[in-house]
């Protein structure tokens, strides 16, 4: 089975972005690329193909579900598996992401903890139930090392 | 109907009865001793028609105008049931529960289907058009024939799409045609309602819950080896959970103040307040926030006392949400003009920035809660995004009002008027007069 390596991770507040990397990069071990905003994401996504798109739902500018819609329309984000991570969970509004495309969402306060563990069970999730012909970054080489780029300075709140 | 018949019967009975007694006891012994035998029949009858001439007005007055005012009411009754129906919002018909032909239909539900009284008559359920499915509705009016239930009431979409709740019950009185009423319910501004209280939770939820993830994860963070071991992280991240949490004590603050000032839970005093004051000490106020931005005011018409009668500390609040709006929006150096000025019987205080105004895009929503004109400004330059919405509360409250101009570039003005105080001061005019003359020749640069 393919490994979860690189996260390609949109959220718009400085701090959950520094606290996300953290959890997902130093104690999950993952690639994570962050962007500020779906635009940030959408100018970075020709330079690589991430295995998950992790998106903040309420976004200035383009919320998540807009952003996951234009990059699905990029070549090799057809299929990526999407979650998204949001403070706006009511449960219709939960059934709505899912509906837009999301694996599944995951509810803001996120345990720093166990957060890497949980985006990794919904990807493995997803892969084993996806035809394999349809997800083609499964070819991809196994894990490397664990690094985080932010693609914004810290001050950005864009 | 068959009660007034039966009672019609009972008088034309006793009027019988009542003039053979006046014919046979009265009338025909004294007729005999007068005219004979001969003419027993003839006269008598004379006298008994006459008699009965002479009595049908009382007899009519006592035992038969009672009955025909009861059938008056009774069909004035049925009338006014009729118009009550009619005027009704709601769309009431009656309809029979085998053939489902209408057998009654009320103005509203027949405008709606565009049917005139007569032609609903000889229309059945299935007449409605394609939203009707026949088996969906004997289904659903089984439980109601059978008595199972009493009624059912359920929410649908009628064909113009709009939210309507429907209730159906079965009527079957002792005599009578069974029957199914119907009454149906625009129910759209209930689901307006009920949408934008879901949508206020989900946005109240959000906006709570985006610092207490801030204060979850940075603190959860300092508890592994290498947070704890990096004073560095661990102090940024520390400070991260303190400003996260202050970021969260203002949000309640102010969304338990906007609740209460909507809801009229918080009284406000009615005191004399002079505005010119008023804008002095609320730029002393935030001279300081003024200045760590790197703004400065600069105040004008605020020498002559110009009274209103209001909450000095909430006209404090509503000077302070403007000008922190536009020192926060103004670039650094930018001056913030705040100006005190008649107009007719109110004041007006003007905070005017040169910031990168407000796009037209955002101006309906400037004074809706959690509206930012960017959001990401939120953590950049703090707020909770309901300061406008307090605001524009606080001066309504005072029997105000309050409005902007904006252009994206320029820069905005926001004011607010309020009436004035004329008892305890010059008439306005006098006012106006001497607030022209010393207006320009008096400003004041701060910061």
């Amino acid at each position: 089975m393919a490994e979860l390596t690189n996260i390609l991770h949109v959220e718009d507040d400085p701090d959950i972005r520094e606290i996300a990397s953290i959890a997902l990069g130093n104690i999950g071990g993952y690639t994570v690329v962050q962007c500020s905003s779906g635009p940030a994401a959408l100018s970075k996504a020709p330079e690589f193909v991430p295995d998950l798109l992790l998106f903040d739902v309420m976004m200035p500018e383009m919320t998540g579900p807009e952003t996951l819609t234009e990059l699905r329309k990029l070549k090799g984000y057809e299929n990526v598996p999407a979650i998204f991570m949001t403070a706006k969970a009511q449960p219709e509004e939960v059934e709505a992401y899912k509906k837009q495309g999301a694996i599944a969402v995951i509810i803001k306060p996120f345990d720093v903890m166990t957060l890497a563990g949980e985006v990794r069970g919904h990807w493995e999730k997803a892969i084993r139930e996806a035809k394999p012909n349809v997800i083609p970054f499964l070819q991809k080489p196994g894990k490397s090392d664990a690094r985080t780029n932010n693609d914004t300075p810290k001050t950005a709140g864009g | 109907m068959s009660n007034i018949n039966t009672i019609f019967r009972i008088t034309a009975i006793v009027f019988v009865v009542e003039i053979a007694i006046m014919f046979f006891i009265f009338v025909a012994p004294h007729s005999l001793q007068m005219f004979g035998a001969s003419n027993f029949w003839f006269w008598p009858l004379v006298d008994t028609v006459f008699l009965v001439l002479l009595t049908s007005p009382l007899i009519y007055l006592w035992a038969i105008r009672p009955f025909t005012l009861a059938r008056d009411a009774a069909e004035a009754d049925l009338r006014q049931y009729k118009t009550t129906l009619d005027l009704l919002q709601d769309k009431i018909h009656i309809s029979c529960p085998d053939t489902l032909k209408f057998g009654y239909m009320n103005k509203s539900a027949r405008r709606d289907l565009g049917w005139s009284e007569a032609q609903y008559r000889t229309k059945t359920l299935n007449d409605i058009g394609d939203y009707f499915n026949e088996m969906q509705y004997r289904k659903s009016i089984e439980p109601l024939v059978k008595g199972a239930l009493p009624a059912i009431t359920f929410e649908a979409i009628n064909r113009n799409q709009e939210s309507i709740e429907i209730t159906r019950q079965f009527i079957d009185a002792e005599g009578e045609q069974p029957r199914i009423v119907s009454i149906i319910r625009d129910i759209s501004e209930r689901k307006e309602a009920e949408k934008a209280k879901s949508e206020f939770v989900s946005t109240v939820s959000h906006e709570l819950r985006t610092p207490l993830t801030s204060i979850k994860g940075a603190l959860g963070l300092t508890r592994t080896d290498a947070i704890r071991n990096d004073p560095d992280k661990l102090e940024r991240l520390l400070d991260m959970a303190a400003t996260n949490a202050d970021r969260l004590g203002f949000l309640v603050d102010d969304i338990l103040d906007v609740e209460k000032l909507s809801s009229g839970m918080i009284e406000l005093r009615s005191d004399t307040v002079n505005l010119s004051r008023l804008v002095n000490e609320a730029v002393e106020a935030n001279e300081g926030y003024a200045t760590k931005l790197g703004v400065f005011f600069n105040t004008t018409g605020v020498d002559l006392p110009v009274m209103v009668s209001g909450d000095n500390n909430r006209l404090m609040q509503v000077m302070a949400n403007l000008m922190s709006n536009a020192a926060k929006f103004s670039p650094i150096g930018g001056q913030i003009e705040v100006l005190l000025s008649l107009n007719g019987s109110s004041a007006r205080v003007s905070v005017r920035d040169h910031g990168s105004g407000i796009p037209d895009a955002a101006k309906d929503s400037i004074f809706e809660r959690f509206t930012q004109v960017d959001s990401s400004d939120q953590r950049k330059i703090g707020g909770t995004g309901l300061g406008l919405s307090i605001t524009k509360v606080i001066v309504e409250r005072h029997q105000g009002t309050i409005g902007f101009i904006s252009e994206v570039g320029t820069g905005s003005t926001f004011f607010f008027e309020l009436p004035l105080k004329l008892a305890e001061q010059e008439s306005p005019d006098v006012v106006e007069q001497e607030f022209k003359e010393t207006r320009y020749a008096n400003s004041k640069g701060i910061g």
